[in-house]
């Protein structure tokens, strides 16, 4: 579709992730075995044949850049792209400051491809939209922006930033994680609220206006939701987008999208792949999800003797390797090795970990490149195991990538 | 290292393997779970860096030629490639009649090409090869042409092409599967015969000029084995590369080389990745094994209620979804779906196949977007399969790609 211009917000440094975080940015983080959070954005374009990405990278950006260029290079026939765009310093030496603000420092890119509208997505949220359907609402509606927002219960409000909207769409409220009592609830439904996903659809001149008013603002903190937003609303041309009006065929009724900024909020998105109601599923053919796929033979199950794999509710990844172990709701990511009676329940390997043998791993998170010696039990003990790894809230145990665990 | 230009045979029409031919050409039949044959010799190429390769083609190309696109294209500013060329009548109106005349037909891009070496390989073994040692020996030993074999027992020579060499490696003897007896064996081994590979580097000079005589000789059959080979012998500039000299990184053990032109060979070299001590994996990190990987997420397990899946020396492709089932000594390739209780043993699923509840699939090769209803054996009793389906002498069951059973 001529006109659009993607503008992916992937500079962050989710340090409510650490150690996850380390040594790459949130939206490089792996997720479901084959993918990175970044890679649900990303489709949610390409599938929906918007194919003028930029991605605006900052923090720790070398797994993302390599990720970028390995899985999401586009033939440069016609004017598509995906390209990463570092922070560069060209407006001044600052890295940026907001959301705002990294947009701001890139809007030259907004003039250079003659954009008519701007989407301004973030990339660390699971979940998949038809962007399309989103654009023809925007320009059906002919407002200056639209956000896109998600129904949530009214119990739930405090978790979000609520949106407060008129009968005809408009937005004419805002308010970040109020409490139950003061969330406003949709109009005609007052058991749910509408949540912002953080997804932004603007009228390009709009959009470069406002952001040069708002970069000439000192105390602004140069933010989409704190600063942008408030001023353009009260105009009355800002609307809000129903994400669950947005179809897309094969996938279940219920919309589906999480933040999976914390330990726990990731660990229970990966079992809702798990879940026999399935939310959300990563197989849908009719929304394929592209991601790099390193050259890797199948999963491969040996045994040792007469010991057999026992697997249950579990993803597997490509180029695994067990040996007479035993897997329970767990996503185990490419390069998985587990020897022989290794046992483990509930957890996530971000990939290339190996397991020695009667090892017992319950509800826990391994980054990459871990090895964990023969016999250890990780996740049943949970004062022990926070002596030597971060342990969540919800008690899921997170192991550093490359650690060797076990070994004298 | 010089320039070389590499030229894969790519036609074949693979009869033996019908029905997995039926719909492809033999290259492009799926090996593995997730490689197509090819994937083995293009592999050896690119690990080789060798990467200025044309794939020809003839035969029920289609498959072929999107496999090339999605997991072969070669992206790059400098003079590397891998076009597959399609037949083209170009040397007259008719198809390739053999392979030095599938190569004639193309002398055009070895004449216009700067290469002084051209490998002209197959593709449809299974074996790995580091192809920058082959032409280094070929360099040593000023050849005009160097041919690929495989040392193999005495006893088996009556299966294979059989090179007699002399002390220094010439070819001096040539025989189609010989009787054991009449075998000649390697001097200094009288145990051990060398086979040809089907694989051949030659100077492009010679090549050429070898390829337009033999196109003029009416009675010649253009083919290397039989033609060429047989004619440049004499010259004493024939070589032969012993293949278990040649060394890839992190692999020891013999070497392996697999003919899999017979539905028999290509079940035997899908168990061989099965087994305890493969004779061959697809691991190496030194040496990956490229393909194309549908966007496709991680194999998925699921329960049939307290049953949980369980799985015995099988590799299980991305896509699949397994609910409570059990599979042993199998191959599946991408996006299987096997419902609960069934039970497959000894098969090899090529993909995008769904088998339902309760079957019991045994010793059966099922080619793509096959659907299976609930309750099916197949493998069972071979005497009601031959009925239905192709079964081959050892008793493998083949089910047709596109197949709807038990509906």
């Amino acid at each position: 579709m001529a006109g659009i211009l993607a503008m992916i917000l992937a500079g962050g440094e989710g340090s409510r992730l650490f150690p996850l975080t380390q040594n790459r940015s949130k939206p490089a983080v792996p997720f479901g075995g084959n993918y990175r959070l970044v890679d649900f954005a990303l489709n949610n374009f390409v599938n929906a044949d918007l194919m003028k990405i930029y991605v605006l990278t900052q923090f720790k950006s070398q797994s993302l850049n390599i990720h970028l260029r390995r899985a999401w290079r586009v033939s440069n026939i016609r004017d598509r792209f995906i390209e990463a765009v570092p922070a560069q310093q060209r407006v001044s030496k600052n890295w940026y400051s907001g959301t705002a603000d990294a947009i701001y420092q890139n809007s030259r890119f907004i003039t250079k491809n003659n954009a008519e509208h701007v989407c301004i997505f973030g990339s660390d949220h699971i979940y998949k939209m038809d962007v399309q359907q989103m654009v023809e609402y925007h320009k059906e509606m002919g407002g200056d922006l639209t956000v896109a927002a998600i129904r949530v219960q009214k119990e739930q409000a405090f978790h979000f930033g609520i949106i407060e909207i008129d009968e005809a769409g408009h937005m004419i409220g805002f308010a970040e994680k109020p409490s139950v009592e003061d969330a406003k609830t949709i109009p005609g439904d007052p058991d749910h609220v509408l949540a912002s996903m953080g997804n932004y659809i603007f009228k390009a001149d709009t959009l470069v206006e406002e952001l040069e008013k708002d970069a000439a603002i000192e105390d602004s903190s140069h933010d989409f939701g704190k600063d942008i937003i408030p001023k353009l609303f009260p105009q009355g041309k800002v609307f809000v987008y129903d994400f669950s009006k947005n179809k897309i065929p094969g996938e279940p009724e219920h919309a589906y999208w999480r933040d999976v900024g914390t330990i726990d909020s990731y660990w229970e998105a990966h079992m809702d792949l798990l879940n026999d109601n399935q939310p959300i599923s990563l197989y849908n053919k009719h929304w394929p999800l592209h991601t790099y796929h390193p050259p890797l033979p199948p999963a491969t199950f040996r045994d040792q003797g007469n010991s057999v794999s026992h697997v249950s509710k579990s993803h597997l990844g490509a180029g695994s390797y067990i040996n007479g172990a035993t897997i329970e709701n767990s996503i185990l990511g490419f390069r998985t090795h587990l020897c022989t009676n290794a046992e483990i329940k509930g957890c996530i390997f971000l990939g290339n970990a190996k397991v020695g043998s009667g090892a017992r791993l319950t509800n826990v998170i391994l980054d990459k490149n871990v090895e964990i010696a023969p016999g250890m039990v990780i996740g049943e003990n949970l004062e022990e195991d926070r002596k030597h790894f971060t342990v969540s809230e919800n008690g899921i145990v997170v192991i550093a990538k490359g650690s060797r665990v076990g070994f004298d | 290292m010089a320039k070389v230009l590499s030229m894969i045979l790519a036609g074949g029409e693979g009869s033996r393997l019908y029905p997995l031919t039926q719909s492809r050409t033999k290259p492009s039949v799926p090996f593995g779970g997730s490689y197509r044959l090819i994937d083995c010799v293009l592999n050896n190429f690119v690990n080789s860096d060798l990467l200025r390769i044309y794939v020809l083609t003839q035969f029920k190309s289609q498959s072929l030629n999107d496999h090339l696109r999605q997991a072969w294209e070669v992206n790059s500013f400098t003079d590397t490639f891998i076009d597959a060329i399609p037949a083209q009548m170009r040397k007259g109106k008719h198809w390739y009649s053999g392979t030095a005349d599938a190569i004639y037909q193309n002398l055009q891009f070895i004449q216009s090409d700067e290469a002084d070496t051209i490998c002209i390989f197959g593709s449809d073994h299974i074996y790995k090869m580091d192809i920058r040692q082959k032409i280094e020996f070929h360099k040593e030993k000023d050849a005009i042409l160097t041919v690929s074999a495989i040392r193999l027992p005495k006893d088996q020579a009556y299966h294979f092409g059989i090179i007699e060499v002399d002390e220094e490696g010439r070819m001096i003897g040539f025989a189609e599967k010989p009787a054991v007896e009449d075998a000649k064996t390697i001097p200094g081994d009288p145990d051990h015969v060398l086979a040809s590979m089907g694989n051949y580097v030659f100077k492009s000079e010679e090549l050429q000029s070898e390829l337009i005589r033999d196109a003029a000789d009416d009675e010649s059959s253009h083919d290397f084995g039989k033609d060429i080979i047989p004619y440049l012998m004499p010259s004493g500039k024939v070589f032969v590369y012993d293949f278990t000299t040649n060394k890839i990184p992190n692999e020891e053990g013999e070497a392996y080389w697999r003919d899999v032109g017979t539905i028999e060979s290509y079940w035997e070299a899908n168990m061989d990745l099965l087994k305890s001590t493969p004779p061959i994996s697809f691991y190496n990190r030194a040496w990956p094994m490229h393909t194309h990987y549908p966007p496709l997420p991680a194999a998925n397990f699921q329960n049939d209620g307290d049953v949980t899946c369980t799985i015995r020396r099988s590799l299980i492709s991305d896509g699949a979804l397994i609910v409570g089932a059990t599979i042993r000594k199998s191959v599946l390739g991408f996006n299987c779906f096997v419902g609960q209780g069934t039970d497959i043993y000894q098969s090899v699923l090529l993909g995008d196949t769904k088998i339902g509840k309760n079957c019991v699939i045994t010793k059966t090769i099922i080619d793509k977007d096959v659907r299976i209803a609930d309750g099916v054996k197949i493998g069972v009793n071979l005497e009601d399969d031959k009925k239905r389906f192709t079964v081959s002498d050892e008793g493998i069951v083949v089910i047709p790609k596109g197949s709807r059973i038990g509906f």
